[in-house]
């Protein structure tokens, strides 16, 4: 009950116009092409307007949030939910690990925030050679310092991303082993 | 930081007193401000800045840098006169350009400002254009204009915005921000010409209040936008050029056109100025920062972190033969004092994507000699590891 409400003031807070709904059962298929094996009490929202994303929390957006790049294509915009004015930088196939991480970067830090890489390294993404880094980064609107956890990989040209991310210290250590366990279970189911 | 500091500046200390009784006229005739009563309109909007200034002094965006912050605060000072004790600067980390003052006296300057002033007379012309809008209260007037167009809650809300803060301070608002809350054109007009005469009693160069707006039109040109976004909804850029430059020169033509000082304004900032770079890099717009870059190059000389900073962008954009000006860039950046390991890194990434593997490989060895314990130096080891880049 306490965690319905909390999402709920989360929701009325965040302004997000959209619905969360209970994440059911595992595995799950998100967004068609990423199947994660869910544990724990997830819930899941489809932003409108995206064309890959889904966010996923636990206990409220600003408290934890799992967010699902799911098989961005060549030349589009990781962040296809900036203002249209924003114009901001468009996945390209043949990016580097920098270059994504830098698109992650600019997305939630490129308008005025903080952004600090802490780690870097190459990893495995569903049987495909993809990159592992986590961060800590600060949105100027709101001053609270948040720390993350990203993994993705190119398959068939298509980024596919999952980006974990909450306020440093305890909300981060908590959510984190969670969220590393669905990120471990992840099985990319690429696009046509 | 001393709080000394913060609230005054280079002032002397008997200057320190935040509210004295007494009231001293300003540098333009206007008496020092007294505290509003609470109960009006004008003393709940100090009350409601205070508090923002409460929460600013707590940001973990401010720039952090003492020397740099005495140095600022003594520009104001000095173009605020008597009215310095009034005023509090604070550096904010952002890298848009911007300065602003709220009717109790707090400045906010902001990095993406100090990157692009070329020098001490640029900073102190936009210094003096706040002060001028601060001395004959436009904030307070264009409030009240549209509280009575639009109900207290968004009268709240554009008080907030105008001091950088609230939920409404968000950068990303700040564009639609500054369309609601922008000053009007006599108001613009007025500060121009307040701060041209500040800025000439300071004894600084006003014809550079034209060459700042010179600045912002160049860069803000095509479509990407620039780091200007405050001053997009400001009518008639040329305009306002031409007409500062006009009375900058009426100004000094009985005398010598006063200074600039560039040299110890490259000094004060330099600490900084490869974090500014790299805030500036983050935005990925790279057609207005290489305007942006170009343009300090031509005035702080080309070193190796103007040449990084160009070099980054160029491979950002990555148009015709962007990567081949990039690798210029870098090459003549070879051996420049201030060159940052991330250019030995960005020409690693160039030739790997160009899928030159030994050169990669050797900058790549460079750059982790360099940097050993850099956060991406378990990736950049896979790529030496890997024969095939």
């Amino acid at each position: 009950m306490k965690l319905r409400c909390l999402l709920c003031l989360t929701l009325l807070l965040t302004g997000c116009g959209g619905q969360f709904k209970r994440v059911e059962s595992a595995p799950v298929l998100v967004r068609g092409s990423m199947e994660v094996q869910a544990g724990g009490d997830w819930n899941h929202y489809t932003p409108y307007g995206s064309r890959h994303r889904e966010m996923w929390t636990q206990h409220g957006v600003p408290i934890d949030l799992l967010t699902f790049f799911s098989g961005v294509a060549d030349g589009v915009a990781l962040d296809d939910l900036a203002p249209r004015n924003a114009k901001p930088p468009l996945f390209r196939s043949s990016m580097s690990p920098e270059d994504m991480v830098g698109l992650v970067e600019t997305m939630l830090a490129g308008n005025g925030g903080q952004f600090q890489l802490q780690s870097l390294a190459p990893d495995t993404v569903s049987d495909s050679p993809g990159f592992r880094f986590e961060y800590l980064y600060t949105a100027r609107s709101e001053e609270v310092e948040r720390a993350g956890v990203g993994r993705g990989a190119v398959v068939s040209d298509r980024l596919y991303l999952m980006l974990f991310h909450a306020p440093r210290g305890r909300y981060f250590d908590r959510g984190r082993p969670g969220a590393e366990r669905l990120m471990d279970s992840l099985r990319v189911v690429p696009q046509r | 930081m001393r709080r000394r500091d913060l609230l005054c500046g280079g002032c002397g200390g008997g200057l320190l007193t935040l509210w004295p009784g007494r009231i001293a006229a300003g540098p333009s005739g206007t008496p020092r401000f007294a505290r509003p009563d609470l109960a009006s309109d004008e003393g709940g909007l100090w009350a409601l800045m205070d508090r923002e200034e409460e929460r600013l002094r707590r940001s973990r965006f401010l720039l952090g840098d003492d020397a740099l912050q005495r140095y600022v605060s003594d520009i104001a000072c000095r173009l605020a006169g008597d009215h310095c004790p009034d005023m509090r600067v604070y550096l904010v980390r952002t890298p848009f350009f911007n300065a602003s003052m709220a009717p109790n006296g707090m400045m906010q300057v902001w990095s993406g400002l100090l990157l692009r002033a070329a020098n001490e007379a640029q900073l102190a012309a936009v210094l003096a254009h706040e002060v001028g809008h601060y001395l004959k209260r436009h904030s307070l007037e264009r409030l009240r204009d549209a509280r009575a167009k639009s109900g207290f809650a968004q009268f709240l809300g554009l008080a907030l915005g105008a001091a950088g803060a609230g939920s409404i301070g968000q950068v990303a608002q700040l564009g639609v921000l500054a369309s609601v809350y922008s000053f009007s054109r006599d108001h613009e007009r007025e500060a121009d010409a307040i701060g041209l005469e500040l800025m000439h009693r300071a004894g600084y160069d006003a014809g550079e209040a034209a060459s700042v707006w010179a600045q912002l039109i160049e860069e803000n040109a095509g479509e990407d936008g620039g780091g200007t976004l405050l001053f997009a909804t400001h009518p008639s850029a040329d305009e306002r050029r031409d007409t500062l430059k006009a009375a900058a020169m009426a100004l000094t033509s009985d005398g010598a056109p006063g200074e600039v000082h560039a040299e110890r304004y490259r000094a004060h900032i330099a600490p900084l100025r490869l974090q500014m770079l790299q805030d500036e890099l983050r935005r990925r717009v790279p057609d207005s920062s290489l305007r942006l870059f170009d343009r300090l190059m031509t005035h702080h000389g080309r070193d190796g972190q103007l040449l990084y900073a160009r070099a980054e962008a160029l491979r950002t954009r990555a148009r015709d033969d962007d990567l081949d000006r990039a690798l210029a860039a870098l090459g003549e950046a070879d051996g420049l004092p201030e060159l940052p390991a991330e250019a030995v890194r960005l020409r690693g990434q160039i030739l790997r994507s160009r899928n030159d593997a030994d050169g990669a490989r050797n900058a790549f060895r460079n750059y982790l000699e360099l940097r050993p314990d850099a956060p991406d130096a378990p990736m950049i080891r896979s790529y030496i590891e890997t024969s095939v880049p």
